[in-house]
């Protein structure tokens, strides 16, 4: 796990390393960021299995492409991040469409087992800062059970407004004033 | 549209991490990303905020599979500069873990045959030295053979790879009560993970004899002469684990190679 300023610069090398073909920086990488992005791609697909197959393209895509990584534009961990959340949304939806997805669940579906207070793992504080973290959780209770689940929802299943409203059999407006006044407090909420 | 209110950028740029930015909008933003750096740091903020959220609690891995397959794929690849070009990534070329029949007979008959000599030249797995272990005390018993070039009576497991190059070899003296491993091409694992060797008595659960090290030579203590302790282990078998896994009690993704334990006398 990446902890800290450190371990993030270090992740950055790494990257670098690997822009150079450096299969020892690959591997290094691979430890300090698989567990972690393996449950980015839990969250959206809810099968070990396909989360898997998912990591294992998007490290290749990492491969590929940390030759067009800028540090100045993004940090280590949300650049893959990036990656890994893309590619799992794109497989969820390749599944919607072949009839082979899990029905999506609300993010406050006890079988999820997610909460939608947003507490975020330990793992996730150390990656991101403590105090960065605590602060988000904060901004995040001041939302609206509304807000927060649909902001949640559509992250974790890469809906549409217009599938979100099917999925909460609400008009399309509603999802989306939720949505977009939930980013509002959120903004609001971090900058105090 | 004026992209330069700060409140629609922003606004613009959440809706781009969340993901519901479509279509002529989202391909207009990202026109703008590549020439506007300051939107470029609120998309990283955002994703900093939006991303982490909602992810289980529950601390999970990817199994050893996907850095086993990433590897091969990579070793494919035409375009790689290696780290350690000359080492023989044989994990990659293991038996399935289903392998047995004619072809497991043969190989490992053939192997056997040869094992006397490799015990003999291989560096660290000489025949002397585990004598010289057995006659230190460590076994009640003599050892029953130590004439140079005859082989004492001893256990000897050669796990090869898919090629049928041996990978990692184990030997006890009959009489003694350590099972000496030499790892004899390295294990190419994620760091979080380790080999860990096994014993498959007959009819019985796989015993864990402990973990191994990813290359060189490692040594289990037996709790009473191989003879007894050995009797009914029809194998050896390695599998990976995670490290986090300890006190490992079972296999938990099945065996990456096993092979028969062969009694020279």
């Amino acid at each position: 796990m990446v902890r800290d300023a450190a371990a993030s610069e270090r992740l950055t090398y790494l990257i670098g390393r690997v822009a150079m073909q450096d299969r020892a920086a690959f591997k290094e990488m691979y430890g300090l960021t698989s567990h972690f992005l393996f449950r980015v791609a839990i969250r959206h697909l809810r099968d070990a299995e396909r989360a898997e197959d998912v990591l294992q393209e998007s490290f290749m895509e990492a491969w590929q492409k940390a030759p067009t990584y800028s540090a100045a534009l993004s940090k280590p961990m949300t650049w893959l991040m990036t990656i890994v959340a893309r590619r799992s949304i794109d497989e969820y939806r390749r599944q919607v469409r072949e009839g082979q997805a899990i029905k999506p669940a609300s993010i406050d579906d006890p079988e999820t087992g997610w909460d939608i207070s947003v507490v975020f793992p330990d793992s996730v504080r150390e990656l991101f800062g403590s105090d960065v973290m605590e602060r988000l959780e904060r901004c995040f209770a001041q939302l609206s059970v509304d807000q927060r689940r649909a902001i949640q929802d559509i992250r974790v299943h890469g809906m549409t407004y217009d599938e979100a409203a099917r999925f909460y059999k609400l008009p399309r407006q509603t999802v989306a004033s939720w949505v977009r006044r939930g980013i509002q407090s959120l903004t609001g909420c971090m900058q105090t | 549209m004026n992209y330069q209110r700060p409140e629609l950028r922003n606004m613009l740029a959440a809706e781009y991490v969340l993901g519901t930015l479509k279509g002529g909008a989202r391909r207009r933003f990202e026109g703008l990303l590549h020439h506007d750096r300051e939107l470029l740091v609120l998309v990283e903020t955002w994703t900093g905020r939006l991303l982490p959220a909602g992810l289980p609690s529950e601390e999970v891995g990817p199994s050893h599979r996907v850095w086993f397959e990433l590897n091969q794929r990579l070793d494919d690849s035409t375009s790689t500069v290696r780290d350690k070009p000359s080492r023989l990534r044989w994990f990659h070329r293991l038996w399935p873990s289903g392998f047995s029949g004619a072809s497991l007979t043969a190989a490992v008959g053939g192997i056997a045959i040869g094992v006397a000599g490799m015990l003999l030249i291989a560096p660290g797995v000489r025949v002397e030295d585990l004598t010289l272990r057995s006659g230190d005390g460590r076994s009640a018993m003599q050892p029953t053979a130590s004439t140079e070039g005859q082989l004492p009576d001893s256990y000897i497991v050669v796990m090869p790879d898919r090629t049928g190059t041996p990978a990692l070899l184990a030997a006890a003296l009959r009489s003694g009560k350590v099972l000496r491993v030499k790892v004899l091409q390295e294990f190419e694992i994620a760091p979080e993970d380790i080999p860990v060797l096994w014993a498959l008595p007959h009819g019985g659960p796989p015993t864990v004899l402990g973990s191994l090290p990813t290359e060189g030579v490692a040594e289990f203590d037996l709790l009473a002469v191989s003879e007894q302790a050995l009797a009914r282990v029809d194998e050896l078998a390695v599998s990976i684990e995670s490290r986090s896994a300890r006190p490992f009690s079972a296999p938990q993704a099945g065996y990456v190679m096993r092979s028969s334990l062969i009694r020279s006398w």
